[in-house]
């Protein structure tokens, strides 16, 4: 799956794979990618400006530390931000469901 | 090969594309772990270490890609365009034309009961000299609100306001009128970026201050008398006062916060692969 399809959901990904535990940048793309069975393709440096966008809204918290002598950002998720997972994936349950509702009943167009 | 030299290279060139940004330092120590931590485990996995370089780069991206994307996490895009390099460009010119325009409208004053021609023309080069140079106020304001990411209700106002002052300038005996326009559209502006601290903070001081300061010191002038009086009753040291205020400040905001958009490279970037809201 290209960035371009996953613009949008990256949001809900993102809150959905911290909403476990603390994770830093890189923890938070393995996860992605062990989840999604490597489905997602899109250059890996663009998911932290999503990761910064959510923690300027509030959704997440971070905090700097000093690991192997180099600085790492832990992202947690706060209170709002598990409030926004709810919502989101309420909403996102019933797009889902709307879609596989309707391509349900019709059978797979015939190629050549 | 040094053993993360590849890494560095691309750091030095990702810093290059994220230095305008306050929380630079932020974003290369982010990026640095995450590509040092993809490269100890593929290396720990048994990659051979120039080959867990290049593979982790790849995944991570282009600068100019990241970059991009790490614009979108501020107001709109805040990046350096060819846009406000010709904004910068233009500011740069409009300095000039601020110091031009007292000169010529001082040497118009000089000259007008002496030399039929030459002191008409010196009015006629001052009137041009100030047309354009508030002209140049609202392309500078226009281009600063650009690089910041949009103009938002601030940039609005501060424009509309500019632009009220280009045609209030067909008065342009009349100072405290357009001066007190460009110095609240200048004022307006530089209080809308100045937390922001992308743009030097001299520059938008002098813009903010310049043409309110300059009404300020006409006012104050023209309040306690200073000087003469002259045959249309006014006070020419208030108004010369006013002007060498106004004039001066504004020509040092515009060169400082021209230098600094004409001096950045424009990050013009392709949009495929950005993940944005």
């Amino acid at each position: 799956m290209r960035g371009q399809e996953l613009k949008g959901h990256l949001d809900l990904l993102l809150l959905t794979v911290l909403a476990d535990r603390p994770l830093h940048g890189y923890a938070v793309i393995e996860e992605l990618r062990a989840r999604s069975g490597d489905a997602f393709d899109l250059p890996e440096g663009t998911v932290y400006p999503a990761l910064h966008r959510l923690q300027a809204a509030g959704c997440l918290d971070s905090e700097w530390a000093v690991v192997d002598g180099r600085r790492r950002r832990t992202y947690r998720l706060t209170e709002k931000g598990r409030h926004e997972l709810v919502d989101r994936r309420r909403r996102w349950d019933e797009f889902a469901d709307a879609i596989t509702a309707t391509l349900g009943g019709t059978p797979w167009p015939v190629t050549s | 090969m040094a053993r993360h030299e590849l890494i560095e290279g691309y750091l030095a060139r990702l810093a290059e594309e994220v230095r305008w940004r306050d929380d630079a330092d932020d974003v290369l120590a982010e990026a640095r772990d995450h590509l040092s931590t993809a490269v100890e485990r593929a290396v720990a996995g048994g990659t051979d270490p120039e080959v867990a370089q290049r593979e982790a780069l790849l995944a991570f991206g282009d600068p100019p890609v990241v970059a991009r994307a790490l614009a979108t996490t501020r107001r709109g895009v805040a990046l350096p365009t060819t846009t406000t390099r010709s904004a910068g460009r233009t500011a740069l010119f409009g300095a000039a034309a601020w110091i031009a325009f007292p000169l010529a409208w001082w040497a118009g004053t000089a000259l007008e009961d002496r030399d039929v021609v030459a002191g008409p023309v010196a009015y006629t080069i001052a009137v041009g000299a100030l047309a354009a140079a508030v002209v140049v106020i609202l392309v500078t304001l226009d281009g600063l609100f650009v690089r910041h990411g949009g103009s938002g209700l601030a940039g609005k106002v501060a424009k509309g306001l500019a632009a009220a002052a280009v045609f209030a300038t067909f008065l342009a005996w009349f100072m405290p009128g357009w001066g007190l326009l460009i110095g609240s559209a200048s004022a307006l502006t530089a209080a809308a970026l100045w937390r922001e601290r992308l743009a030097p903070r001299w520059g938008l001081a002098a813009l903010g201050v310049g043409w309110l300061g300059g009404i300020a010191t006409f006012a104050v002038l023209r309040a306690l008398e200073v000087g003469p009086v002259d045959e249309w009753g006014d006070y020419p040291a208030a108004v010369n006062g006013g002007l060498t205020v106004g004039c001066g400040l504004t020509a040092v905001g515009l060169l400082i916060l021209g230098r600094w958009l004409a001096g950045e490279v424009p990050v013009d970037l392709p949009t495929e692969g950005t993940v944005a809201a």
